[in-house]
């Protein structure tokens, strides 16, 4: 079993880390940049190595001075957490010369699950489900044709394309050659490179993704589903498991796929395979993340197992602590993640200084946070401060009780998404399961915050009025005769 | 004279209007009985509103006032009191930075003529990529920064030709 291990990350992964490294009783070394000396995980830590960097988030990429520090400390052990190094191949290959055991998977399956047309490749050659695409590699006309076999709808997108750009719907035949041309001369303009394919589009999709875990040397199992179908900015902001209304039959199908993907990679540590499901019930491959997810809390509170505590295990040379039939999902979780935006301004990002801050307790609430009370909130970092986690019975209860939750919540100093997702929570159709990707666009007017009552108003400004001091000055304090504070205590 | 809060995009006028027995407030054309004031600029408060106990918790920065109150927050302008002046911050006839950040990429020059909710330039704070807009009609008089050039809040990205002048 590894002895120490340095957290590569920030914020509320490396505490999360820190957290399950304490429980193991295995010695923990957290890394910060100056601007986040003072932050919940160099005081979780036993030990702690600032480095440096010409911007805050160059620190934590400095792969030279993580491993210096790892020698500093004698660490072990690296855990990347999510995001920064954590699929960075390369970092993986220098700690393993390096003579330290990265609790990741191995290069090879970062490299592969990293090349998006490779591991989709490779998907389909394991008999994995891909969505039916189709590339230019003759003629317009043999595209035309090609491209017809898909059906329709489909998307035109850019092969070197992104954020939409380039990208066309087509409905039907007629608009194909058209739509081909005006794509591959946007995608010129846009990225200097007008190839373009085409590629069923899937109405309404959910984001499905399964977690599994593989020990390197050909054991896997899976933890069941995630739904993650609410985003943003193509970013989850909810996830729940199991996925609502999915039959067995489906879920079985989904996560047999994803452990046989895992299997033929010959993967090692915890990774997730995601996948779109069209409404028609057919699913297709989307992508394989190498690492911890953002919302790994949802499958360990419905399996009961930390996944963090597996990676280590498996990091040690020591296998998987349990076998699929040992397995399955019991209850149902939702996470939420607490972001500094403002979610009624196109979820415009913000900044402040967490002033105030009382979190939601109670049986079931989970907060996996990194802030704490007079923490400034920068531009230098991800705009994710925390995830809530709430676990119920049903799904219904465990929507109540994060709505319930989120309404105790009190963050102030920054402005935050807690409000909107407490108006998710208890809109209709989300509480109904039909969910797709894009459930915030169509929602958006609904889940505006309503407007003020009078009384509501009321209270506002006079809570406004009465803590300031300007204010104070003239109502309590202007001396006699003119006025007397009374039997005011202020 | 009156204090002026700015909540929602409105402007709502309080004023006191007796300060004993007890404190008697004016919002807008109502008047309210303040009867418990435990009320500190951060932290909880408890006060009493024409017999109605509100319990919450109140947080003031500089600028903004952020009250957490029947499980909603709230965040408003610091009021201004009498005498304060009524200095807006930002108009329509410029585009500030509501943080920091850095400019991605310009879609528009000194002297363009641009329609209300044209995207003017990109902006990335939080490694988030904004499109900002045009607020109105008319003619860039000035864009203050160039691609990749860093900002601070409060900075002004692209300013109008004042509307008086715009007709050209």
């Amino acid at each position: 079993m590894l002895k120490k291990v340095l957290i590569a990350n920030r914020g509320e992964i490396a505490c999360r880390v820190i957290k399950t490294l304490k429980d193991m009783g295995i010695g923990s070394v957290a890394v910060f940049h100056h601007e986040d000396r003072a932050a919940p995980h160099v005081q979780m830590a036993d030990e702690s190595v600032q480095l440096t960097g010409e911007v805050p988030t160059a620190a934590y990429l400095d792969q030279e001075q993580i491993i210096a520090a790892c020698k500093k400390t004698g660490a072990d052990g690296v855990h990347p957490g999510y995001g920064f190094l954590s699929e960075n191949a390369g970092f993986a290959e220098t700690i393993a010369k390096a003579g330290i055991a990265f609790i990741g998977p191995n290069t090879d399956a970062i490299k592969l699950m990293g090349d998006k047309i490779e591991s989709r490749e490779f998907a389909a050659k394991h008999g994995i489900p891909i969505a039916p695409s189709a590339r230019q590699t003759g003629s317009l006309e043999d595209f035309i044709k090609e491209a017809e076999k898909i059906g329709f709808p489909l998307l035109i997108k850019a092969s070197a394309g992104g954020g939409g750009k380039g990208m066309k719907i087509v409905n039907k035949k007629d608009e194909l050659e058209e739509s081909i041309r005006v794509a591959a001369s946007e995608a010129e303009r846009y990225f200097s490179d007008g190839r373009v394919y085409a590629e069923k589009l899937v109405v309404e999709p959910r984001h499905i993704e399964v977690q599994v875990l593989g020990d390197g040397k050909g054991d896997v199992v899976h933890l069941f589903e995630r739904e993650c179908s609410i985003q943003r900015r193509y970013q989850k902001v909810v996830e729940e498991s199991p996925a609502p209304n999915m039959q067995a039959k489906l879920r079985d199908e989904i996560c047999e796929s994803a452990v046989r993907l895992t299997k033929a990679a010959n993967y090692k540590n915890a990774g997730t395979v995601e996948f779109i499901l069209g409404a028609d019930g057919k699913f297709y491959f989307l992508e394989m993340n190498t690492r911890l997810q953002v919302e790994h809390p949802v499958t360990e509170m419905v399996v009961g197992v930390d996944l963090v505590a597996e990676q280590i295990k498996i990091a040690s040379g020591m296998g998987l602590s349990f076998k699929q039939s040992d397995l399955k999902q019991t209850g149902h979780a939702i996470e939420v993640r607490i972001c500094a935006e403002r979610p009624e301004k196109d979820y415009q990002p913000a900044t402040g200084r967490v002033g105030v801050m009382h979190l939601p307790t109670g049986e079931g609430i989970r907060f996996d946070g990194g802030i704490k009370e007079g923490q400034a909130v920068t531009p230098a970092f991800d705009s994710m401060l925390a995830k809530l986690i709430c676990y119920g019975t049903t799904r219904a209860d465990a929507v109540s009780k994060m709505e319930e939750a989120l309404g105790d919540f009190v963050l102030l100093g920054v402005p935050t998404n807690i409000d909107f997702l407490g108006r998710v929570m208890g809109n209709d159709v989300f509480k109904s399961g039909k969910l797709h990707t894009g459930f915030l666009t169509d929602h958006a007017e609904g889940l505006m915050p309503p407007a003020l009552t009078g009384e509501e108003e009321t209270a506002v400004i006079s809570t406004a009025l009465l803590g300031d001091a300007d204010f104070r000055v003239s109502a309590f304090e202007v001396p006699e005769p003119y006025a007397s504070i009374g039997s005011w205590q202020n | 004279m009156p204090y002026q809060i700015n909540i929602d995009d409105r402007t709502i006028e309080a004023d006191i209007v007796k300060r004993k027995p007890l404190l008697r407030i004016r919002i807008g054309d109502r008047e309210h009985t303040i009867t418990e004031a435990n009320c500190p600029a951060s932290g909880d408060f408890e006060i009493m509103i024409d017999g109605k106990v509100y319990r919450g918790w109140r947080y003031a920065t500089a600028e903004e006032v952020y009250m957490r109150i029947n499980g909603r927050t709230h965040i408003i302008s610091v009021p201004r009191g009498p005498g304060a002046g009524a200095g807006d911050t930002g108009s329509a006839d410029e585009i500030r930075a509501d943080m920091p950040g850095t400019v991605v990429s310009l879609n528009c020059a000194d002297g363009d003529e641009v329609k209300s909710g044209q995207q003017l330039l990109t902006v990335e704070s939080m490694k988030l990529q904004i499109g900002l807009v045009a607020p109105r009609d008319g003619v860039i008089e000035k864009v203050h920064f160039e691609a990749n050039a860093p900002f601070d809040r409060g900075a002004t990205l692209v300013s109008f030709v004042p509307l008086e002048d715009g007709d050209k």
